[in-house]
């Protein structure tokens, strides 16, 4: 018994560095402000917000779907103005969707990129989602490093 | 079929859109006609115009369109016949020309032929013109800029899809 208690202490330990080692690549010039497994925040040192997160996929839709239902409720509901779309890969080659739209909030214009995954483990399914969004001038001066952190992520 | 259709689209740019929009139409065979300001109106090839126009909610959000399908067979069929008698007519004539001896019969002639070239020359024009209208479908669309604030509800408040209603752009600017 006390051995394959030690057993399974060994194992648990082995596998927590691994666990450990899972982290979000962030883009270059971004401060990480919050990391938690499975959620991180970065900024910029003036208004660039980077967001990393996933939620349950509890409805285990798939990722055409969710593309179409947040685009129907940025678009219809918030009045948010689309820019661009279009299909992206993560470093696991999994497909991912990447979308961009412009709001004015407070008088100021700004970009949002939103870029969603859906990932399917043994038991279940998970949404990541990376947000990125800034005033117009500064989301277009970081975007490509903001792409390029996306392409890394799930290595 | 001639088709012709009209959208105004709203764009976060309409530069950018613009240039995106005139990028797809030559790279379906395409070409500009007219552009004042942000209206822009390109032919594209009949085969391509379906293509063409499933681009534009790619660019923007699509807030009008009208298109438009004529059926131009019968006026196509008619041009064609009328042209083709006077070519006959045209043909009658030369032959009587190059039998012709009296000085007034031959200026006679020649008066009906230059009638008939002129009349020939413009059928011809007409069909070419009605050709290339079949062939190239027009598009035309307006650009809108506009980057309005979020609206509240226009159906709903909220996604019924709780993951969704915790992101977007005032969630990362409210939480960040």
């Amino acid at each position: 018994m006390s051995f394959c208690r030690s057993c399974c202490l060994l194992a648990v330990t082995a596998l927590f560095p691994l666990v450990g080692c899972v982290s979000v690549p962030v883009p270059e010039d971004f401060l990480v402000v919050h990391e938690t497994s499975g959620e991180t925040q970065a900024v910029t040192s003036d208004q660039g917000r980077f967001w990393v997160r996933e939620f349950a996929n509890s409805q285990g839709a798939d990722l055409e779907f969710w593309k179409e239902a947040v685009a129907r409720d940025f678009v219809d509901n918030r009045g948010y103005t689309p820019v661009s779309q279009r299909a992206i890969v993560d470093a696991a080659d999994r497909n991912g969707h990447e979308a961009l739209y412009e709001a004015t909030i407070q008088g100021i214009p700004h970009r949002y990129l939103l870029a969603i995954f859906v990932t399917k483990g043994w038991w279940s399914s998970q949404i990541r989602v990376i947000e990125f969004a800034a005033p117009v001038e500064e989301f277009e001066a970081q975007l490509a490093s903001v792409r390029e952190a996306i392409s890394r992520l799930g290595r | 079929m001639v088709y012709e259709a009209q959208f105004q689209v709203l764009v976060a740019q309409t530069d950018t859109a613009i240039q995106r929009f005139l990028e797809a139409t030559e790279e379906s065979g395409g070409y500009l006609q007219a552009r004042a300001n942000h209206q822009i109106v390109c032919k594209v090839p009949a085969a391509r115009f379906r293509d063409l126009i499933a681009e534009l909610p790619k660019l923007g959000r699509v807030v009008s369109e009208n298109i438009r399908a004529q059926d131009v067979t019968k006026q196509h069929f008619d041009l064609s016949l009328r042209l083709k008698t006077l070519e006959q007519a045209l043909a009658r004539l030369t032959e009587l020309l190059a039998r012709a001896t009296e000085i007034e019969d031959v200026l006679a002639i020649e008066e009906q032929i230059r009638r008939l070239t002129s009349e020939i020359e413009q059928l011809r024009g007409e069909l070419q013109f009605l050709d290339h209208r079949v062939a190239f479908s027009t598009v035309t669309v307006s650009f809108e800029s506009q980057a309005p604030a979020p609206r509240r509800v226009r159906l709903r408040s909220h996604s019924r899809f709780p993951w969704i209603n915790e992101i977007g752009l005032e969630r990362i600017l409210e939480r960040l």
